[in-house]
């Protein structure tokens, strides 16, 4: 671990920091980003649903 | 797959980004406790310090200082007990500026990873002596420059009280900044309804003013809760969350002077006229009356928020992208908005 802690910043990161330690920050992050996705899946459907109306209005 | 247009992509695009760097980079190094308060000149004092992030090892190079306006002095000895505990020794040999005899000293400490800092971590005990008594000591207070290596790694900056809840930034305060721009536009579009009378202007300008309202109401909650954890209570009457509280009372009146009309020429008219009115109260009330008052917000009573001193270089890398994410955000679920009113509403 002192070894790897005198390599570049970049790989410093993957050194354990002290939330980290407790794998308590990855339960966060992946929260953050399914909802982020559900969000996401969400805007693109009602897209979808909106185009496909505009394009019948176009074509009548 | 819908075809979208390329600003959406962007929004994709950076939002895993934020969220990714926003949670994972750790940050940097801090102290979290630190005792005793006070120090006492000619005598030698003990603080024990908490670390936070740290990584001190015995046999490692550090230095720490007390450091009061230009004069510091220097730590005797430092004595390590593990990675995050360790007690510093100084001397104080007496008063570093007669001219105040009492104070808050900052902590500053040079390790291998980079600096470490606590400003006001202790106060200096205003004890009295004879002059003849503060030469004593071999120590002196100097005014040499500060000798700290640089930051080795990337990470966040560890402020004290915030500690790990300044990730907030990153998703509390670009959610002002896209209210403030879905309402601009929406002003915009009030405006060209006013001179031209289509109503599908009107459409998106009520469009985007429900968007900054629901962008403004989940920047209130996500700010006082963060403002629980930091402050000590959700709502602390700070001149800033007034006044954004104000703001969006008074845009809720342009939804009900919609609701009270039943003619839409006349319902566009009004409530284009009380949006012009709206917004052009937003920008005292929002930008200018908080920095005239000392405020619990950082960058407050003076100063803007996004100067070096509130800003970190390496914040801004995460900072502004995410403005950028929410901002399209906004627009994108606004513009759904009013196309779906244009469909219902019979306009094409």
């Amino acid at each position: 671990m002192i070894l790897l802690s005198k390599l570049s910043a970049v790989i410093w990161m993957l050194d354990v920091d002290f939330l980290r330690s407790t794998g308590k920050i990855y339960t966060v992050a992946l929260v953050a980003l399914v909802v982020w996705i559900a969000v996401l899946v969400y805007l693109l459907r009602l897209e979808k649903w909106v185009k496909s109306i505009e394009d019948q209005i176009k074509s009548k | 797959m819908v075809k979208l247009s390329w600003w959406k992509w962007i929004f994709i695009l950076l939002m895993p980004y934020v969220i990714l760097m926003g949670f994972l980079v750790p940050l940097g190094q801090g102290i979290t406790e630190l005792s005793p308060y006070v120090v006492y000149p000619l005598k030698t004092n003990k603080l024990d310090i908490v670390g936070y992030n740290t990584r001190f090892t015995e046999g490692q190079s550090i230095r720490a200082w007390l450091k009061q306006g230009d004069y510091h002095i220097e730590a005797d000895n430092i004595i390590v007990r593990d990675e995050r505990h360790a007690s510093l020794i100084f001397t104080i040999p007496g008063f570093p500026d007669t001219s105040k005899n009492d104070g808050d000293l900052s902590l500053v400490m040079d390790t291998p990873d980079g600096p470490l800092v606590l400003p006001s971590a202790v106060n200096l005990a205003a004890v009295k002596y004879p002059d003849s008594l503060a030469l004593i000591s071999s120590q002196k207070w100097s005014t040499n420059k500060l000798a700290v290596r640089a930051e080795s790694n990337f990470n966040f900056p560890f402020r004290n009280i915030l500690g790990e809840t300044i990730r907030n930034t990153y998703f509390h305060v670009p959610l002002w900044f896209a209210m403030i721009l879905l309402f601009f536009i929406s002003v915009l579009k009030s405006i060209r309804y006013l001179q031209k009378k289509q109503i599908e202007d009107d459409a998106k300008a009520e469009s985007f003013v429900l968007i900054g309202v629901l962008f403004g109401i989940l920047g209130t909650v996500t700010g006082s809760i963060w403002a629980k954890f930091t402050w000590g209570s959700f709502w602390s009457f700070d001149v800033k969350q007034n006044m954004a509280a104000i703001s969006l009372l008074i845009y809720g009146g342009y939804f009900i002077i919609r609701n009270s009309l039943q003619d839409p020429d006349a319902k566009a008219r009004v409530s284009g006229v009380y949006n012009v009115f709206a917004f052009v109260l937003l920008i005292p009330l929002i930008f200018i009356i908080p920095r005239r008052y000392d405020s619990l917000h950082p960058g407050n009573g003076g100063n803007p928020a996004l100067g070096s001193q509130d800003l970190d270089n390496t914040m801004r890398i995460v900072f502004y992208p995410a403005v950028i994410a929410y901002m399209i955000c906004g627009i994108w679920i606004a513009q759904l908005r009013y196309r779906i009113k244009l469909i219902y509403n019979n306009i094409y």
